[in-house]
């Protein structure tokens, strides 16, 4: 590989970093498509190279979500019992399963995140205040785009929990945080407020990650010739991300985004019937 | 005698966040020393970086012998454990409260990522 090339998925995952952490989402929904369409790298390559990157944007991402008291640790530790263990199989199959299956499933996941995305950016997604709190998770932060402090209550633990663990699954499957699966789930399940579902999410990407990551690197799935730059990009952008996120207005985040998921989902569909997609390589 | 309560997560809990922040910033910091110096190392001895990383056993090796992918795998592998010592910190953070429950639960994701690092070494 070119040292060109190595700058280009620098960029690249640069601005994965700063929409990943923005939208809690890790960037890996961006990086592993763009990586394997246009870069013309292997599928499990920018699989394991974008799980490695995602967990430094989690890193990064997370000191600044947990200095603005996004973080709900305890929320975190409850969903990471189901994220992790699905985390830890994905990393498993990822080794046995064929390029083109991951690439249907992969495609199939960048479409559900669209439609997740859309719905979020439409005001789903109902914050609770109340209710009961038997394990005390209840929480509150300073929204510092409104001025508000909004206080909250996770509920329908028992609902949220269990779907959690596709997200780890998924994960594990497609070197992504995961958080495209959590976010959602926090926020329309579980009544969680945008902005902590993805503070809290971008926290519990790096565990997730690292728990299949360990399985990447046991199988020499990581190929430092694209992880290093992907990290070195992802971490030039995580922290802009996470500070932007702060800033911003929750609707305002999403809704330019599910075109370009919706086209890297189709990319990746066709590719797996075996369709050449322009520009990929 | 009073068993003491568990504090609710809407309370200051500032033994969780101080460590956790530091361990997250030198985790990174010592990560990207060490993937720098890899680079470095590449760049002097005009040494293309490997396409796939090294068994963890001989990372250690490559170090003493100045290994550009040696130094760039380490700092793989102290990125890969930073959010491990973040769960480990969390551990002693609810241990410390006295918050039975959740000392249980972050054990147990403790747990599942030292199994993933037994996988990597075994």
């Amino acid at each position: 590989m070119g040292i060109d090339t190595a700058v280009l998925i620098a960029l690249f995952t640069a601005l994965a970093g700063v929409l990943g952490s923005m939208l809690g989402l890790g960037g890996g929904v961006f990086m592993v498509p763009v990586l394997s369409i246009f870069f013309g790298i292997s599928l499990k390559s920018a699989i394991a190279a974008s799980a490695v990157a995602v967990v430094a944007n989690s890193v990064v991402g997370s000191a600044v979500h947990l200095r603005s008291r996004f973080v709900n640790l305890r929320l975190a530790m409850l969903m990471e019992v189901a994220t992790t263990i699905g985390a830890l199989g994905g990393g498993l199959i990822v080794v046995l399963i064929s390029p083109d299956a991951l690439r249907a499933i992969f495609g199939l996941v960048l479409l559900y995140v669209s439609y997740a995305m859309l719905r979020r950016s439409t005001g789903s997604g109902d914050v609770d205040q109340t209710g009961p709190d038997p394990l005390r998770l209840a929480a509150t932060y300073d929204d510092p785009a409104t001025g508000d402090t909004v206080h909250y209550v996770p509920h329908k633990l028992l609902l949220g929990i269990p779907v959690s663990t596709i997200a780890g699954l998924l994960s594990g499957l497609l070197g992504i945080g995961g958080g495209v699966i959590k976010v959602p789930i926090m926020n329309t399940i579980m009544g969680v407020p945008v902005k902590a579902a993805a503070g809290t999410s971008t926290f519990m990407v790096g565990i997730t990650v690292a728990a299949s990551a360990w399985v990447y690197y046991s199988n020499g799935l990581i190929d430092p010739q694209v992880t290093v730059p992907a990290v070195l990009g992802i971490i030039a952008g995580a922290r802009a991300g996470a500070t932007l996120a702060r800033r911003l207005r929750s609707r305002v985040l999403v809704q330019v985004l599910v075109a370009v998921l919706a086209y890297l989902a189709v990319s990746l569909l066709l590719q797996a019937a075996g369709i050449s997609v322009p520009g990929a390589r | 005698m009073s068993t003491p309560m568990p504090p609710s997560s809407d309370e200051p809990i500032p033994y969780e966040i101080g460590p956790l922040t530091t361990i997250l910033a030198w985790g990174f910091r010592l990560s990207l020393t060490f993937l720098g110096l890899g680079l470095l190392i590449a760049l002097i001895q005009q040494e293309p970086l490997a396409e796939q990383v090294e068994p963890i056993d001989d990372v250690l090796g490559g170090l003493f012998d100045l290994q550009a992918t040696a130094f760039i795998d380490l700092g793989i592998i102290i990125l890969l454990l930073t959010p491990v010592a973040t769960v480990a910190t969390l551990v002693m953070g609810f241990i410390h409260a006295r918050d039975r429950i959740f000392s249980l639960i972050s054990v147990f994701v403790l747990g599942a990522l030292a199994l993933a690092i037994l996988l990597a070494f075994f």
